[in-house]
């Protein structure tokens, strides 16, 4: 029966491929192998072998906390003698009289023993500090961090876990070389960015894989709580992150959650409570009341002068000096002073063959924007069980529930940026004729305003999402060598949010009063995977290999609701019930992926180190033409300082050169493009609804992943017995395939079709330096530095090399990527002064809209007009390098950390400028704007040009002079702590501790926020600063203890 | 034992899982939205296959960005109409003074909304042949879809010449570079189209007629109008007396009726591209607002179309349409009292408009006074200003309010006069409806004389102006195509 069944299974297999072939050869013979077996002994599997036996010794192996320590190596160097410790940290070996002993485990320093005449050595291993020895979590499996051939970069959270701050993306900022992380925004529970060794997509994305246990995860990654994490790993390199295969083009964040550590039984209590608030530094400088009423009138002024304007001076602008009404700032108006609280309590245990993880995390973030704010529940719970020393199952439980309300303050023209430019003569206290709060403002000549505050009090945006992270496995030893592992993960989400905008708040260009809408959305979605994996560790002699292969298979299903209501009768009841016109939307989507891989890990001497590795992915994605592909990898190192001439290389503790080549593919393409499209487009007969359906796109059967190949070659260096360490590294990627829609004559009746064809090619070099400067019994300091240069250009763009971008006027489209050109940059006129006098207009080029008084830009082809020919490149948002420097300090009971990252070279775009300079009187604007010009005699500073009709619009046209230097360097994290003297026998450790998140952000630039981009970092259109929503400066106290 | 007989279970459960299905299992199946090959089956299909046709025609009158909408092409170069100042307009802006190039969004926009409806068109007449239906539903369904070719086919060679011709859909990209076609050969396949949409059309009015499809009498006065353009006098002259004689339709008593959202799909309306508020909302009244003066609530008031002084003041003070197209005050929405400006257009002001829906206003793109005119005007080329031109043009003047032409000061029973006359009569009848611009392109005309040297105050009408340029992005992707002259 069992036969038949593998037969089976291999018919079915062979048709598939190659590698799943090997899979499932690999499986019959465990199945065989195992249904053969005879059930063996425990000794047996202990014991290694034995010779000449003289004598028996025993003992037990613990840490420096007296906890037995299970899997010890004890052996006798120069034979094949040796045995393991058990569960208990017992061990029993038999050895000839006078031997000496060897007791290693990894993370712990060996320890060499002469027996003497003792039958009985206990052993306490201590802690190895040295990173060499650290394992390092890789992709299906760890490696010791000595033998890593890969470009990797990893990060243990127990070093971040003092930042008052609610996601880990946020810890990570200027801790890893070459991944650059940007604070886009302060929303509470949002914000960040990532982006690894400059990795850019034009469609596809370029977001990393986060995998959370070994589980590929789909949703957010918000919603973990950065306290159940235990360690990052993030695979830059192309080796490195292939064994992911198709989606490993961005680079990979593998994230491990706390498991308790053998022998650990603790419970941990974790408190900060912090107060926020917004720094002063980098807030808009506009006109207060006066000021904005005299140019007001300095406008009118001007219109009566030059346009034969009639109707005179409003009389609100007519005595500016004997204003005596309210003076506004509007921006202030929406700030608050915030709150964020964190509380984690943690349960380790591991005894008996049991060991439990469980972290109970409570977040809450009031914003500094009024009415916002962000709450997450979570819970974590991993549990393995060991049922016999071959057999282990595990179960990971993590269930998150998370809400936040008015998320949506970031944007163009959204509320932070259009509040800041209302006029400061209007309160949000003001009433109307009948004793009402208004609800907007208005004024001669003026937009009309909706009361913000107002607005942001009562908008209603409310999101709530539950989550169910789920991993089980079952892991099992056998015939020496191997292993075998089988595990399955879902990943469960749900998510609603209600939007109510009641009659009372509006836009920009939608003042209140307005008909109330409203909104109800929900996303449900599952992500399962199971995988299978069979791994198979064998040293021989001066051999030593590690073989995995598997294959997983990936499903993800989502489902989408939208309700809308519009026509709320009134704004007492908020759910779409009371809407008189209602409307929804429905729909669904899904994509699979089936994969097989395989990596052998081998070295010799264990300095002569290679890995080859190759993953297979077939995914529905991928058209039918092209469903599965192939990602091979092979990477090598060596490790000079263990060769014989380097012996007395007496500084040069470790030396070890990595080279690795690889494929990986970003399956980011989107569902169902493959298909052409027949889509609804609806058209009214008889007024009303008639459903019409037409084809909108054609399909492409050939569409494919996109493949970055990468070459990446890297040192590690230890100097002064790894008192520092050094980590050198250059890359070179080309991304090719790009999924990019070809555009096609429009005469096709179709503006394009999605095909694989673009290439960026990438290249940068990342340097890390580590050294424990200070190492003595009271005081030590540790300092880290990394910095990261990454470099691109475009070689390719569809068929004809079609620029994207470069044609907007407003900074919302001031991106331009070229073939030829980095990815990106801002594109747009150069600033050149005003035409000052009639002479300077009268010879110098003109836009169809100059007259005397206005902006001029460079005429930069010199064709006498200045026309849409003369934009070119302005500034790259790209920095020419970005760093993080970390000291740590401890002297006595203290400690001091204190994080820093930053950049240079980079510019951003001063967004807000297009309104907060207009010359239509029509906003408050800058201070400066006063400095207009006004007159042939009264020119003002050169810069502002003049109010005249028909001439404001080219003023607000990206230019130059906006585009500044984002340069900085933030003090990101600044943290002291005191851990106090031991009071009490239950409580194993306390420290308590004060922290500051964002203490100081040095700039030269003129906004908030240097690491603004409204469109994240996305290679393609970052930098440009829209007054987000502020990043807070959080002040913390907080306290760990430890039972 | 037990142990491993429980992993070989397990194991094998999921192997079977995985690979049991492995088509299947990288087989995307999309239930939300439909592939071709799953489509075009039945009379459904084609109902909502000719539908999306019609889908694409309110798109040249909605906003394409802040404060600007495609069928600016053919008011901005127009003599009645001036770009507004203040919103980003730069296109727009180049229309009206004439610097026509290449990059201007409202010519890629025309272009490819053409494109995209003839393609849908074609899919059409490609597909339904085969769909087994009832036959009379089939041959409507068809006819409306060779109007509807010709309909945008006809725009597209007026305003750029000789335009690539498809007459299949495009069901990949293997041939989709198509040249330009000869200027006559566009019009033949124009004519042959209109012809057999004809055919089985039905007449407006008749109980088969849903209010917004394509009649007979649209084909007709469609038909009238390319001959007119043509210069095929005779032809025009009696396609637009058929429908004259069909009786199918009249004019309001009221020229303002025309426009009114509650008259709309009236007895004068022979095709109008359809809106409803909430479905397909309008939103072009909003262009034609004074600019942020407050005086309809809920709605942007964009200021972006002005009038012409020089057309405004062409108007004699007694036509009725003087009053009816344009206003220079109107109460406050906020009821603060009278709002004064200098002359808007009015035409298409909706005082029903509504925030949450916008207007549910048609944009009236043929009407039975264009019929008359087309008549009048053709007729004279052939016979002179005889009973029945003068007949046909009165209708239309009595209607606003004006007398009899031959009653008119310095009249004169010539063809010459004639003619001038009714291309006026065209200019104050259908001002702001997208015609007056090819008026002028037909005729080489101006309210100032010649087209070319007209200069509109913002710029001078060159002679290579006569055509658009091809889109840049065309041009860009489509190597078999060659610029207009002069671009």
């Amino acid at each position: 029966m069992k036969n038949i069944v593998l037969i089976h299974v291999l018919n079915m297999t062979k048709r598939l491929i190659p590698i799943l072939i090997f899979q499932c050869l690999s499986m019959s013979i465990l199945l065989a192998a195992n249904s053969d077996a005879k059930p063996s002994s425990k000794t047996d599997a202990v014991s290694i072998a034995s010779e000449e036996v003289d004598v028996v010794i025993r003992g037990t192996v613990v840490d420096s906390n007296g906890q037995g320590l299970p899997g010890v190596t004890v052996s006798v160097p120069g034979t094949s003698i040796g045995t393991a410790t058990d569960m208990e940290g017992n061990y029993s070996i038999s050895v000839s009289e006078g031997a000496t002993l060897v007791f290693s485990f990894i993370g712990f320093e060996s320890q060499r023993v002469a027996i003497g005449d003792r039958s009985v050595i206990d052993i306490t291993l201590l802690e190895d500090m040295s990173s060499l020895q650290e394992v390092v979590v890789m992709g299906y499996g760890t490696q010791i961090q000595r033998e890593v051939t890969g470009s990797v970069a990893t990060l243990e959270a127990t070093q971040l876990q003092d930042q008052p701050v609610g996601q880990f993306t946020q810890k990570l900022q200027g801790r890893l070389a070459g991944v650059q992380i940007s604070q886009a925004s302060g929303t509470p529970g949002g914000g960040m960015a990532i982006r690894i060794r400059g990795a850019a997509s034009i469609n596809a994305g370029n977001n990393p894989l986060y995998v959370v246990d070994g589980f590929p995860i789909v949703g957010d990654i918000n919603n973990i709580n950065p306290n159940e994490i235990e360690s990052f790993s993030v695979l830059k390199g192309a080796s490195a992150a292939a064994l992911y295969g198709s989606r490993a083009a961005n680079g990979v964040v593998l994230i491990t959650t706390k498991q308790a550590k053998s022998g650990q039984t603790s419970i941990q209590v974790n408190v900060i409570q912090g107060v926020t608030q917004v720094p002063q530094r980098g807030r808009a400088n506009l006109m207060n009341a006066r000021e904005f009423l005299e140019d007001r009138k300095a406008i009118y002024e001007d219109k009566i002068r030059y346009e034969g304007f009639t109707g005179g001076i409003p009389e609100l602008y007519q005595n500016p000096e004997s204003y005596n009404g309210p003076d506004t700032n509007w921006y202030e108006e929406l700030l608050q002073g915030g709150t964020q609280n964190s509380y984690n309590l943690s349960f380790l245990a591991n005894k008996d063959n049991f060991s439990s993880a469980t972290t109970l995390g409570y977040f809450e973030e009031k914003g500094v924007v009024i009415n916002t704010g962000f709450n997450r529940f979570s819970l974590r719970t991993n549990n393995e069980y060991q049922i016999n020393e071959n057999i282990r199952v595990g179960v990971n439980l993590a269930p998150t529930y998370q809400t936040s309300k008015n998320a949506a303050t970031d944007g163009y023209y959204q509320i932070l940026y259009s509040a800041l430019i209302t006029p400061p003569i209007f309160s949000p206290d003001d009433v109307d004729a009948n004793g009402n709060q208004k609800i907007n403002f208005t004024g001669p000549g003026l937009f009309t305003f909706p009361n913000w505050k107002k607005t942001m009090l009562e908008t209603q945006d409310r999101s709530a999402t539950v989550r169910l992270l789920s991993n089980a496995y079952f892991e099992a030893d056998f015939l020496t060598n191997f292993t075998f592992k089988s595990s399955a993960s879902v990943d469960l989400g749900a998510s609603k949010r209600r939007v109510f905008n009641p009659s009372t708040a509006g836009g920009i260009f939608s003042p209140p009063p307005k008909l109330a809408t409203g909104s109800y959305s929900t996303q449900t979605y599952d992500s399962w995977l199971t995988e299978n994996t069979l791994n198979y560790n064998k040293s021989f002699n001066d051999h030593s290999l590690d073989v995995i292969a598997g294959y997983s298979a990936q499903k993800y299903s989502m489902e989408n609701n939208v309700l809308t209501g519009t026509s709320f009768p009134d704004d007492e009841v908020s759910w779409i019930d009371a809407a008189a016109i209602r409307y929804g939307n429905n729909n669904m989507s899904e994509w699979s992926l089936l994969s097989g891989f395989s990596r052998i890990n081998y070295n010799y001497k264990g300095k002569y180190l290679l890995s080859v590795s190759a993953r297979r992915d077939g995914s529905s994605r991928f058209g039918s033409e092209n469903r599965w592909g192939t990602f091979p990898a092979v990477s090598a190192g060596w490790i000079l300082s263990d060769e014989s001439f380097a012996m007395d290389w007496s500084s040069v503790s470790y030396l070890k050169l990595r080279a690795e080549y690889g494929h990986a593919g970003n399956f980011n393409i989107g569902n169902y493009s493959q298909f052409g499209n027949i889509s609804s487009t609806n058209y009214v007969f008889a007024n009303s609804l008639a459903q019409g359906r037409s084809p909108v796109s054609i399909g492409n059967p050939f569409l494919t992943w996109e493949t970055t190949v990468g070459t990446d070659v890297g040192m590690d260096i230890g100097l002064l017995d790894d008192r520092i360490s050094l980590v050198l590294d250059f890359y070179d990627k080309r991304t090719t395939n790009m999924l990019y829609q070809v555009d096609i004559p429009y005469g096709a009746g179709f503006p394009n079709i999605q095909d694989n064809i673009g290439e960026f090619h990438f290249w940068g070099y990342e340097f890390g330096i580590n050294a424990s400067v200070i190492r003595s019994e009271l005081f030590t300091w540790n300092s880290d530095f990394n910095i990261s240069f990454n470099r691109n250009k475009v070689i390719q763009l569809g068929t004809n090399n079609t620029p994207i971008g470069g044609i907007g006027n407003y900074s919302s489209t001031i991106w331009k990527t070229e073939v030829g050109q980095p990815i990106g940059q801002f594109y747009g006129y150069i600033f050149d002064g005003i035409y000052k006098t009639q002479e300077e207009f009268d010879s110098q080029p003109k836009h169809v809209t100059s007259r005397v008084g206005t902006i001029r830009y460079k005429d930069v082809n010199e064709d006498g007009i200045i026309d849409v020919d003369d934009k070119t490149y302005i500034g790259n948002p790209n920095p020419k390098f970005f760093f993080g420097f970390n000291n740590s300090f401890s002297y006595r009971n203290f400690d001091m950390n204190i994080v820093m990252a930053g950049s240079y070279g980079g510019k951003m775009y001063y967004a807000l400028a297009e309104w907060s300079e207009t010359l239509e009187g029509i906003f408050n604007v800058e201070k400066y704007m006063a400095n207009r010009w006004r007159s042939l005699d009264d020119p003002g500073d050169g810069i502002i040009g003049r109010s005249l009709s028909g001439t404001t619009e080219f003023p607000r046209n990206v230019q130059d002079r906006l585009a500044l230097d984002a340069s900085h360097l933030t003090v990101k994290n600044i943290t002291i702590g005191y851990t106090l003297p031991q009071f009490n026998k239950h409580l194993k450790s306390a420290r308590i501790f004060a922290s500051i998140q964002q203490a100081l952000v040095l700039t030269r630039y003129k906004g908030a926020n240097p690491e603004s981009s409204w469109q994240g970092l996305n290679g393609l259109q970052e930098g440009v600063d829209v007054s987000p929503y502020p990043i807070p400066r959080t002040y913390a106290l907080g306290v760990n203890f430890n039972f | 034992m037990k142990n491993y007989n429980f992993k070989c279970i397990t194991t094998f459960l999921i192997l079977a899982h995985t690979f049991m299905g492995c088509h299947e299992f990288l087989e995307e199946n999309p239930e939300t939205f439909i592939s071709p090959n799953a489509y075009y089956r039945n009379a459904e299909d084609a109902t909502s296959a000719i539908n999306a046709v019609y889908a694409i025609l309110p798109r040249f009158y909605q906003g394409i960005a802040y404060g600007e909408s495609v069928f600016f092409t053919l008011e901005m170069p127009s003599d009645q109409a001036l770009s507004g100042t203040g919103v980003s307009v730069v296109d727009q802006d180049r229309l009206d003074a004439y610097i026509y190039d290449p990059a201007i969004r409202h010519l890629r926009l025309w272009w490819q909304y053409s494109y995209q409806g003839i393609n849908a068109a074609n899919s059409v007449l490609y597909y339904v042949p085969d769909i087994e239906m009832n036959e009379n539903l089939k041959n409507r369904i068809l006819s409306e879809a060779y109007y509807l070719r010709a309909y945008f086919y006809f725009d597209l060679v007026r305003l750029f010449g000789a335009v690539p011709l498809s007459i299949e859909p495009t069901l990949n990209i293997s041939n989709v570079n198509v040249s330009r076609d000869e200027v006559t050969v566009i019009y033949d396949q124009i004519i042959q189209d209109l012809i057999r949409a004809e055919n089985h059309l039905p007449l407006a009015g008749s109980g088969e007629v849903e209010h917004g499809r394509a009649t007979k009498g649209a084909a007709s006065t469609l038909l009238s109008k390319v001959y007119l353009t043509l210069e095929r006098w005779e032809d025009a002259s009696n396609k637009a007396e058929e429908v004259v004689n069909s009786g199918a339709y009249q004019l309001f008593n009221d020229y303002s009726q025309a426009f009114k959202v509650e008259n709309k799909n009236g007895i004068e309306h022979i095709f109008s591209i359809q809106f409803e508020r909430v479905i397909i909302s309008s939103n072009f009244h909003a262009w034609f607002l004074p600019r942020y003066r407050g005086i309809q609530a809920n709605t942007e008031e964009f200021g972006a179309i002005l009038p012409n002084m020089d057309f405004y003041n062409s108007y004699g003070e007694d036509d009725y349409r003087k009053t009816a197209n344009f206003y220079t005050s109107y109460p406050a929405a906020d009821g603060s009292g009278i709002v004064e400006f200098e002359p808007h257009i009015f035409k298409y002001f909706d005082p029903s408009v509504d925030v949450v829906g916008g207007s549910s206003m048609n944009y009236p793109k043929i009407r039975y006074a264009e019929t008359l005119l087309i008549l009048a005007e053709a007729e004279n080329e052939i016979n002179g200003p005889n009973a029945k031109a003068l007949n046909a043009i009165n209708q239309v003047r009595s209607r606003a309010k004006l007398p009899n032409l031959e009653n008119t000061e310095g009249f004169q029973p010539t063809k010459e006069y004639f003619r001038n006359a009714v291309l006026q009569e065209r200019s104050w009848e259908l001002a702001y409806e997208g015609n007056r611009y090819f008026d002028m392109l037909r005729t080489n005309t101006s309210i100032s004389g010649a087209l070319v040297g007209y200069d509109s105050g913002s710029g001078v009408f060159k002679a290579h102006n006569i055509l658009f340029p091809i889109p840049q992005r065309e041009i860009d992707n489509n190597n078999s195509l060659v610029q207009n002259p002069g671009y």
